[in-house]
């Protein structure tokens, strides 16, 4: 299977399967949170660290073409790590992302506190969503979706509002290299807003202008849940957020600020 | 009432309520969060749209001197205006933000509204004052000088703290 991306130095070249469901010629929100968190993953720490938070501002629509990578770390400190990557097209800039990393530790945290178990059913409790149930929405008609797996995490009719959905990426993103927790859970954190719509997508349009994946824990495994509702305001922005889990349980939330347009 | 802040020209200076809880020489993180905030809303022409999030990088720790904000426009959208403020203390960046805003151009829409408030209002709550005493002594949060500048008010009547390891003179702390 090719890969959505293949990165040489600062140069990425972009596949067709990077398209998203709005315009094919511009990318999914997930495929660049994806490529961020790959880039932020390789930025070099002095102790270990880890990401616990990428937030992605999608100045422009990213378009389906070369691309560049550029990274800056912004502060090196003994705690933390604060980076800021932007990917470009031409000359311009079309996102922009801060990262943060913190010192990896053990505490001697009491058993058990702070972990969140999961309400929902694991994915290999849960039916695939069907091809039919998938070409019927107008959302999941993006290239991008179809290198990903999608089971819903409940056994309630679909319907619009909040959901709980498993994804699976299965594409690789970066070619030669295998796709990590953390950039599984990037390509979860955009899903937000297709899950958990409160409007009809055929009438509505809900893009996200950002993405912010927060990481309590690092994710473990390839199944991502997505566990996430809409909030609306009455002057075209609203709010997409979700709880993330995996198989373990819930280990962060994502977040998306929304642009509400008629179609 | 006594303002956190003393401005002069572009140098803003703290005087005496925006010490956090970890540190007195430190800021509490939501000073400098409501100075970015306001230099994100300053930036706005008139009649711009509203802000739909920030996010706020501590780079370090924000100590209790003068500081200055620069505020630039990432890209001057139709449908998105993201704005990235910097605070800087002695010309080095000790707090960033990135907000997105959007224009105001559906105000007459109607939608669906689903925000679900578990909690009571915060006018029906009482202050902070009854949840100190109640819980045997200030929380961690609330001995921050800039805490003491603003209102508490617990909105469940169950508070979901939970115990810390009970210390002599401190019964049962919450937070």
């Amino acid at each position: 299977m090719d890969a959505v991306f293949e990165v040489a130095g600062q140069a990425v070249e972009t596949s067709a399967s990077a398209g998203g469901p709005w315009d094919h010629a511009f990318q999914h929100g997930a495929a660049p949170a994806a490529l961020v968190a790959w880039a932020a993953e390789r930025l070099e720490t002095g102790p270990p660290m880890r990401i616990v938070r990428l937030t992605l501002d999608l100045l422009r629509p990213v378009p389906v073409a070369p691309l560049e990578i550029r990274s800056e770390v912004v502060r090196e400190g003994r705690k933390i790590q604060v980076a800021v990557i932007s990917l470009l097209a031409g000359d311009v800039e079309v996102v922009r992302a801060g990262v943060l990393k913190v010192l990896r530790s053990s505490p001697p945290l009491p058993e058990g506190l702070g972990e969140a178990v999961l309400d929902v059913l694991l994915p290999d409790q849960c039916e695939a969503i069907s091809d039919e149930q998938r070409v019927s929405s107008t959302v999941a008609r993006s290239p991008f979706l179809k290198g990903v797996s999608a089971r819903p995490a409940t056994r309630d009719e679909p319907r619009l509002g909040p959901a709980a959905i498993w994804f699976r990426a299965n594409q690789p993103i970066v070619g030669g290299q295998p796709i990590s927790p953390v950039m599984r859970a990037a390509i979860a954190a955009d899903f937000g807003n297709g899950v958990s719509s409160v409007l009809d997508p055929k009438q509505w349009s809900f893009i996200n202008g950002d993405v912010t994946l927060s990481l309590a824990r690092p994710p473990v495994g390839e199944w991502i849940l997505v566990n996430a509702d809409m909030l609306l305001g009455r002057d075209g922005g609203g709010v997409a957020a979700a709880r993330l889990g995996d198989v373990e349980g819930y280990f962060g939330r994502s977040a998306q600020s929304l642009v509400i347009e008629r179609r | 009432m006594e303002p956190v802040y003393a401005r002069e020209d572009d140098v803003i200076t703290p005087i005496r309520f925006a010490a956090g809880p970890w540190d007195p020489a430190i800021h509490h993180g939501v000073a400098p969060a409501a100075l970015l905030a306001r230099a994100i809303e300053a930036a706005q022409p008139p009649g711009a749209g509203q802000v739909t999030r920030i996010t706020i990088d501590l780079i370090r720790p924000v100590a209790l001197r003068a500081l200055k904000v620069t505020t630039r426009t990432l890209r001057n959208g139709r449908n998105l205006q993201p704005t990235e403020p910097v605070l800087t203390a002695n010309s080095t960046q000790v707090a960033r933000a990135t907000a997105v805003r959007i224009p105001s151009l559906f105000a007459s829409s109607r939608f669906r509204l689903l925000a679900d408030v578990a909690a009571a209002r915060s006018d029906l709550c009482e202050g902070a004052g009854t949840m100190r005493a109640e819980r045997g002594g200030p929380s961690l949060a609330a001995t921050a000088p800039c805490i003491h500048a603003g209102r508490l008010r617990p909105a469940l009547t169950q508070h979901p703290g939970f115990d810390v390891p009970q210390k002599k003179g401190n019964r049962g702390r919450r937070f």
